[in-house]
């Protein structure tokens, strides 16, 4: 019976495990070979370079630039949304009438395009009409308010952050609402019987069994953010003047802009270092919340 | 219809041995249960005998041929499981037609043979409905068509019963019993109440810890358990044990001193050990009888439990640590806390050595 | 469980709180459907109109000119046929490949299979930078640049840790006494894998299908990576080329965005009662 298992283990795993070999794992290995080399894209012949690529990149201050704008964005993540959607999360739980509309209102975005995020708030940023001067031109009285968001250096990379984070909390608060749908029930009447009140609950109760679910949203948050590329693209393309260029834009600059595909991937080794280092921390979190849990 | 037999069968998860080396041969038509405490190994065997577990060493034969290494579609055998496992999405002819369906049965043959379980099961007007459809009863039943639909040369029964509730329990009992009155098939059944043990089974396989204590008909279990663990499990409520040491011992018989007892008690033994041999006294709750004057042992009651039929009497008996139970007829006027005195029946009492074994 | 807690409100019935709450909800809600409703607007109103300043006001006439010059535009035609040539395969195909794969994880599992899973898993976190280069220089030796095929095996490849994860953690939760059952009564692994566990996956399965065809649909860094003429553009790389065309014609591009929204805002509408259950199957458990 066991060989008779193992046969169809082989058989209807390896397909998944072929394709994702091929196409997945093994192009990830072949990113570091790259990456030691000083290949243009085009020529067939390129030299070993060794960790030149490594030793310019930490010299470089366009890279410097690009990690601190990369950190700014990830910090923006690990707040805005996570909270952001904690909160929404804690407001709809209450059984509100009408709760699934706003549902709906608040996990749209998610279901957009990055590409058209991106357009929609190029137009609430617009400087003559957008939404966001309109606005303050209504609260504050001021007649004629064009201040130019995107085109800013000051404030063009936050102004993608705030686009982004208006998708990014969508999905914060669907899984932070699963999360509380499976707090059992019984554990919150049993703090009303003892007369805890319903704030203490949220706090004392609520928040520490949302754990889990908070670990995955901050993982995911921050994982996106370090992703983000079609947004940017769009919105700033990592302008104006650098101002909001990330290492994952910056990547893609080097390699397919300026045929620096060594150094490109020598970029995205560093990409996906920090990513490694995200995921060994979020599933070592997993892992001590089943030792609790479970 | 076929018999069953297992040679030497072991299996271990790890370095623990759940099952070490069992030997048991099952007549064709035969109705054995398994039954034994949680972890005693019981479901595993039976789940051996299917295919579903692997065997470490040792053979398993079903009708003379060797099934050991044989997946569980190849060896001809039902099984019928706790849960149910009926296929959610299909109505219950579905359910039953689904494995000669796949493979490759006749249409005709399928038809007939559905036809044919449905009517000796009674669920004939149940067919066309889905799982959820049904009460765990009838859930069984047709878990139990499925199986008879394959004539498999033994059925495998893995604790079909326990849940259900306890009036479906006894009413399913005599259901399946009239199951195998009717087909007779060889049947294999697990389950962990000695009861349903005792009423359905042609012989009982008490197992413990992996290890077959005992293997005989209910009664020969009842009246002779082979040690003091099958003594304690068949039976209820269970077989009262008081420690004792030999007084003496003559032809035929031996005295037992008890720390509870006022004068040393003689009960009939055919080969008794020496003097100041330790040993244990078994004595089922039956065998004991409440008397008003000083009799064999003495204590106050502790627990009355009034069945109507009989009423069931705790105990606190001196120089005992647990109670001792004693059954009586009718309805007793003891209460807690009042003082009494027990007569132990000589002839049904059972003798068993340090280790366990009955002497 | 779910429903209780939500239709049931274990309080307040009206309190200073409850009124601040929905205010607030109410406000954020506006807040949040602002940017839609002005893409949506747009989209209605005529380029001039816009720019004058009036994107904010509901119109009077709805106009559909803008929508007329979307249609009427064949690059937008091809762009859209593009799209689903790569969306509809590459769903079908890492679904299929999820279903295989998550079958083995949950019903037959071996030593290693846990590590092998979380490997396939962790695809879902790392960036595709780190992949670009080295698929690029593949296809290009292969000659497929400027074809469909890439992002069709690539989104099929990428989409397999999602497919798989949420597939292993559905068929987790099946009993495996219906799977001995049917090994019992003479059924094989693949009669098993098709005639049981799947259709009472399909709730999963659509969950799946709907994540999986927005996420290709929606798709814009391997388009980029993979094509450069334009009868390859997909839909999302097509609203950006189009910049340069419609550069000053807001109107058009926001017809362009709300009909390149339009088939995954239908297949999320569609399946959207199983939607939030599924992504509750797999998220929270990681």
């Amino acid at each position: 019976m066991e060989r008779r298992e193992n046969f169809w283990r082989i058989v209807l795993l390896a397909p998944a495990l072929i394709v994702f070999a091929v196409f997945v794992v093994w192009p990830l290995l072949d990113s570091f070979r790259y990456s030691v080399t000083n290949w243009n894209g085009f020529d067939p012949n390129y030299d070993f370079v060794g960790i030149d690529n490594f030793a310019r990149i930490v010299e470089d201050p366009e890279f410097l630039n690009a990690v601190v704008n990369t950190a700014i964005w990830m910090v923006a993540a690990l707040l805005i949304p996570v909270l952001l959607g904690l909160a929404l999360a804690l407001l709809l739980n209450t059984g509100l009438r009408g709760s699934n509309v706003f549902k709906s209102i608040f996990y749209l975005p998610i279901c957009l395009a990055a590409v058209i995020v991106g357009q929609i708030w190029i137009w609430i940023y617009q400087p003559d009409w957008g939404l966001l001067n309109t606005a303050i031109e209504a609260v504050t009285g001021v007649r004629r308010f064009n201040f130019a968001w995107l085109a800013e250096p000051s404030t063009a990379l936050w102004s993608v952050i705030v686009a982004w984070s208006w998708q990014q909390t969508g999905l914060a608060m669907v899984i932070f609402l699963a999360g509380l749908t499976s707090i059992p029930r019984d554990l919150l009447e049993a703090a009303d019987i003892d007369g805890v009140r319903r704030w203490k609950q949220t706090l004392h109760i609520v928040l520490p069994m949302l754990r889990p679910a908070t670990v995955v949203v901050v993982a995911l948050s921050v994982i996106n953010a370090l992703k983000g590329f079609d947004i940017l693209y769009i919105m700033t393309g990592g302008g104006p003047f650098r101002s909001s260029n990330t290492l994952a834009f910056f990547m893609y600059e080097e390699s397919f802009r300026k045929y620096r595909m060594g150094y490109g991937s020598a970029i995205s080794v560093v990409l996906f270092m920090i990513a490694l280092s995200v995921i060994f921390i979020y599933f070592r979190q997993l892992r001590k919340l089943d030792e609790v849990y479970d | 219809m076929s018999e069953v037999r297992l040679e030497a069968v072991r299996k271990n998860f790890g370095s623990v041995e759940i099952i070490r080396d069992v030997d048991l041969a099952i007549a064709s038509g035969e109705f054995v249960v398994f039954v034994g405490p949680s972890g005693c190994g019981k479901s595993t065997l039976l789940r051996m005998i299917s295919g579903l577990e692997s065997v470490a060493s040792g053979r398993i034969l079903i009708d003379g041929r060797d099934v050991t290494r044989l997946a569980p579609g190849e060896r001809q055998v039902a099984m019928v499981f706790q849960s149910y496992a009926l296929y959610p999405h299909m109505t219950a002819v579905e359910n039953m037609s689904f494995g000669l369906r796949m493979t490759g049965a006749p249409r005709a043959e399928i038809e007939a043979r559905v036809a044919e379980a449905a009517r000796i099961l009674q669920i004939e007007p149940l067919l066309e409905r889905k799982p959820k459809q049904l009460s765990g009863g009838q859930r069984q039943r047709v878990a139990i068509g499925r199986a008879i639909v394959r004539h498999p040369k033994v059925f495998l029964f893995d604790e079909p019963l326990s849940n259900l509730d306890a009036a479906l329990r006894v009413q399913m009992r005599v259901e399946i019993a009239r199951l195998h009155a009717e087909i007779g098939a060889t049947m294999i059944y697990v389950t962990h109440d000695q009861v349903e043990a005792m009423t359905l089974a042609n012989r009982i396989v008490v197992l413990n810890r992996g290890v077959v204590e005992q293997v005989g008909a209910p009664i020969d279990l009842y009246d002779r358990p082979a040690n003091r663990f099958v003594a304690g499990f068949i039976g209820q409520p269970k077989m009262n044990f008081l420690d004792a040491t030999v007084a003496y011992r003559r032809d035929g018989l031996v005295a037992l001193t008890l720390p509870a007892a006022a004068a040393p008690l003689e009960v009939p033994l055919p080969a008794p050990p020496e003097a100041d041999t330790p040993v244990t006294l078994g004595v089922r709750p039956n065998a004991l009888t409440l008397a008003d004057r000083p009799a064999d042992l003495a204590g106050r009651v502790a627990v009355v439990e009034h069945l109507g039929s009989e009423s069931i009497v705790h105990v606190a008996v001196e120089g005992v640590a647990d109670l001792v139970t004693v059954v009586a007829p009718g309805r007793t006027p003891l209460r807690h806390g009042d003082a009494v005195a027990l007569a132990i029946d000589r002839n049904a009492t059972h003798v068993f050595d340090r280790s366990g074994r009955t002497m | 469980m779910t429903e209780v807690a939500l239709e049931t409100p274990r309080g307040f019935s009206f309190s200073p709180w409850r009124a601040a709450l929905l205010v607030s909800l109410v406000v954020l809600a506006a807040l949040f459907l602002a940017p839609t409703a002005g893409v949506v607007l747009s989209a209605f109103k005529t380029t001039r109109d816009i720019a004058l300043g009036d994107l904010w006001s509901l119109p009077d006439a709805l106009y559909l000119g803008n929508f007329a010059e979307v249609i009427a535009n064949p690059a937008v035609k091809t762009y859209f046929v593009n799209t689903f040539l790569v969306a509809a395969p590459a769903t079908a195909a890492s679904i299929a490949l999820g279903i295989l794969a998550g079958w083995v994880f949950a019903k037959l599992p071996f030593r290693g299979s846990e590590a092998l899973f979380l490997v396939i898993v962790s695809g879902l976190f790392f960036p595709p930078q780190i992949i670009l280069i080295p698929l690029f220089r593949l296809f290009n030796a292969l000659g497929l640049i400027d074809t469909l095929w890439p992002m069709i095996i690539v989104h099929t490849a990428m989409g397999i840790p999602i497919c798989t994860l949420l597939m292993r953690n559905f068929f987790a939760a099946v009993p495996n006494a219906l799977r001995e059952a049917a090994l019992v009564e003479g059924v094989n692994e693949w009669q098993v894998l098709t005639r049981i566990a799947l259709p009472i996956s399909l709730p999963a399965i659509a969950v799946l299908a709907t994540l999986q065809f927005t996420w290709i649909w929606n798709d814009f860094l391997w388009p980029l990576i993979f094509t450069q003429s334009d009868d390859v553009r997909t839909i999302m790389l097509g609203i950006v080329f189009l910049r340069g065309q419609y550069t000053v014609a807001w109107g058009v591009q926001g017809a362009l965005a709300l009909l390149a929204s339009l088939p995954t805002l239908i297949v999320f509408l569609f399946f959207q009662r199983y939607f939030i259950r599924g992504l509750t199957m797999g998220a929270v458990k990681g």
